[in-house]
């Protein structure tokens, strides 16, 4: 029998028990739907944390007082707190692959309107390369702004374009009020700026959950003296950023600068923990293969659970169809012939149900990422990706499984059933 | 010229402990364009008989020998194409697919042999020829049963076989359309089909150019019609 003919004849017997068949395509429909919308964020998420790690261009590593463990929700506060001394003895160190060194502090926080995401970030002239900010307007700051009377800001994207309404220029004072970050106690502090410099937008930096495009960036001095702190050395940071030539010399920065900290007296992993770029790769590695597996393991039951479906609906079948397979053998059907008839007729069932569940996955994509955000990150390529994985996948399990219930059609003997009443 | 030759066939089945002797001995043949009927009880081995000689089962004993080609010697996929070229068959339970329409399932016979030209024209034709030109559309399930053993007849001829074996046909149907059904045998008869007719009607019978009389699976009684 010619395979064509084979496959009209399958696909005119599907419609024979429409209820029956119709279990069969959904449990494949669910199966992809399933499938698109768990595999294929955990594709997205991925792929989005790769990416922005790698798209940050963030060849540094960051200094963390305390023990942070990465990926984790473990921190414990350090003995010894990293000062800005710390920064400047590794900055004249003249380490040739550190490019950019600075440290940060953000002294507050502001408020605008209902959005309180706003801070003000103290640091060097450094924070331009080591950031990759890119200066829409003006100037960025400067060492010479440390003696400056007045307090020259640059604002993030997001302040002046969005918290300012896009109205202010470089020059223009600006009044805020500042909520300074103390320990204890919580006070707010009315200070004039004079805007020097305003941010073009870009991606927030991965491994922190500083957003560049909320800072309003002043000289670390500066800085320090909104908050009444004037010993500037010996005032507690909340990074070193260190920006390094090349990214395959983050290691060699790492251990240089941890054998610099610790003959200052401070104990990695107890006072602090760096981190770098290929820290934040490597965790998101290991983050996600343990992710995968688990996943896997999910997937593969949901495919048995489908492809049982086809299973038991075509052992259901052959059993019916007992004499009709002997008429056919008797007409000169070989086992071959009834073989191909009920493996097409299972691969048309599980390929109904996976051209359905496809184009209702990606509806249902779509309607989720109304209400969850990691689910954005599932873009048409990646949908398009994990259907490449989990589609073949799904269709060779449908055929494995409908192996049986055909086999057992071709061993009906025509004299045996044709007999049968 | 014989079209087919039962040598010594007997056909055993195993049942539990005992065994059941379907077929004894039988020797038969059956000639061109010859139009044999099979009478006898039920439960004497009249079906087994015609599944020996249509290939359908192998025989415990003895040999077919099919126009010179022992058939019992040939495997299972070597044995369907056999059948899908050599014979055609009809049942008491006319064995339509269901979902096909009456020209499909005249057709579908033909893709399992190796005359697989001009099928849609042939099956027309035949449905012409038993009398369904008005049917070719009918799924089984708005055609009579006279009409759907006409569809299993015009399906036993699609691929131009040796031989027609016909298992009761008549079984199900009232005696006015069992006549007619019969008549279409006896018109396939005179375009020069050989026909095997197993019946429990003994009228119909009658008709045939000769009538073998089987019991307890053996041949007890042949009578061959005077001319
Ligand atoms: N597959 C089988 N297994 C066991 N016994 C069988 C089988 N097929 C037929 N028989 C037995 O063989 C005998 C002849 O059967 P059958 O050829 O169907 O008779 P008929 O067609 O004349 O009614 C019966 O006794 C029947 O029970
Ligand atoms: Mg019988």
């Amino acid at each position: 029998m010619r395979l064509s003919k084979a496959f009209k004849l399958a696909l005119r017997n599907i419609s024979r028990n429409k209820l029956r068949n119709s279990f069969v395509v959904l449990a494949f429909i669910l199966a992809v739907i399933l499938g698109g919308i768990i595999i294929g964020p955990v594709n997205g998420l991925k792929s989005y944390w790769v990416s922005s790690i790698n798209e940050a261009g963030f060849n540094a590593i960051v200094v963390i007082p305390g023990r942070a463990e990465l990926g984790g929700s473990g921190y414990s506060p350090p003995t010894k707190y990293i000062k800005v001394e710390d920064a400047l003895y590794i900055k004249n160190k003249n380490i040739k692959e550190i490019v950019a060194i600075s440290p940060i502090i953000i002294v507050g926080f502001l408020i605008f309107g209902q959005n309180t995401s706003s801070f003000m970030a103290g640091g060097w002239e450094d924070l331009l390369t080591i950031g990759e900010l890119k200066l829409h307007k003006g100037r960025f700051i400067e060492e010479r702004d440390k003696n400056d009377q007045e307090i020259n800001a640059v604002l993030g994207y997001n302040v002046w374009n969005k918290y300012l309404g896009g109205n202010v220029d470089v020059n223009q004072k600006l009044e805020v009020n500042l909520i300074l970050r103390q320990n204890v106690l919580i006070k707010t502090l009315n200070v004039k700026l004079k805007i020097i410099g305003l941010l073009e937008k870009r991606p927030p930096i991965p491994g922190t959950n500083l957003n560049p495009n909320d800072a309003i960036i002043v000289y670390l001095n500066q800085a320090l003296k909104l908050a009444n702190i004037t010993d500037v050395n010996n005032a507690i940071v909340d990074n070193i950023f260190i920006s390094v030539n090349d990214f395959n010399n983050l290691d060699i920065v790492s251990q240089e600068v941890v054998k610099i900290l610790e003959e200052r007296g401070y104990k990695k992993d107890i006072d602090f923990t760096i981190v770098s770029q290929k820290d934040a790769l490597n965790v998101v590695d290991r983050i996600f293969s343990q992710f995968n597996s688990f996943i896997n393991i999910i997937w593969a039951v949901i495919i048995i659970i489908s492809s049982l479906s086809v299973l038991i609906v075509m052992v259901i079948t052959v059993r019916e169809r007992y004499k009709e397979i002997g008429t056919l053998r008797a007409l000169g059907a070989k086992r071959t012939d009834v073989l191909i008839l009920f493996l097409f007729e299972s691969l048309i069932l599980s390929l109904i149900g996976v051209l359905i569940g496809s184009v209702t996955s990606i509806l249902v994509i779509q309607i989720l990422k109304e209400s969850y955000e990691f689910i954005r990150y599932v873009t048409m390529e990646i949908i398009l990706q994990t259907y490449s994985i989990i589609i073949p996948e799904i269709i060779l399990a449908s055929i494995v499984f409908a192996l049986y219930p055909s086999y057992r059609a071709t061993k009906i003997e025509p004299a045996v059933a044709l007999r049968y009443e | 010229m014989a079209v087919v030759s039962l040598i010594g066939v007997s056909k055993y089945y195993k049942v539990g402990f005992t065994v059941v002797k379907a077929l004894e001995n039988i020797n038969l043949e059956i000639k061109e364009n010859e139009f044999v009927s099979v009478l006898g009880p039920s439960g004497s081995g009249k079906t087994t008989l015609l599944n020996m000689i249509g290939c359908l089962d192998k025989p415990t004993k003895g040999k077919v020998i099919f126009k010179g080609l022992d058939v019992t010697l040939l495997n299972d996929k070597k044995l369907s194409e056999f059948r899908a070229n050599n014979i055609g068959f009809v049942f008491q339970t006319f064995n339509l697919l269901p979902n096909l329409t009456a020209l499909e399932n005249v057709e579908i016979a033909s893709s399992f042999s190796n005359k697989t030209k001009n099928v849609r024209e042939r099956a027309i034709e035949l449905l012409n020829l038993v009398g369904l030109r008005e049917r070719l559309f009918h799924k089984p399930s708005q055609l009579s049963g006279g009409e759907q053993q006409r569809v299993a007849i015009a399906r036993a001829l699609i691929n131009d076989p040796e031989i027609i074996l016909a298992d009761e046909p008549t079984g199900n149907l009232d005696s006015k359309t069992a006549e007619e059904i019969m008549d279409l045998f006896l018109k396939l008869k005179k375009m020069g089909k050989t026909i095997v007719l197993v019946t429990h009607n003994t009228s119909l019978a009658t008709k045939s150019d000769r009538i073998i009389y089987i019991k307890d699976g053996k041949i007890i009684n042949e009578t061959i019609k005077s001319v």
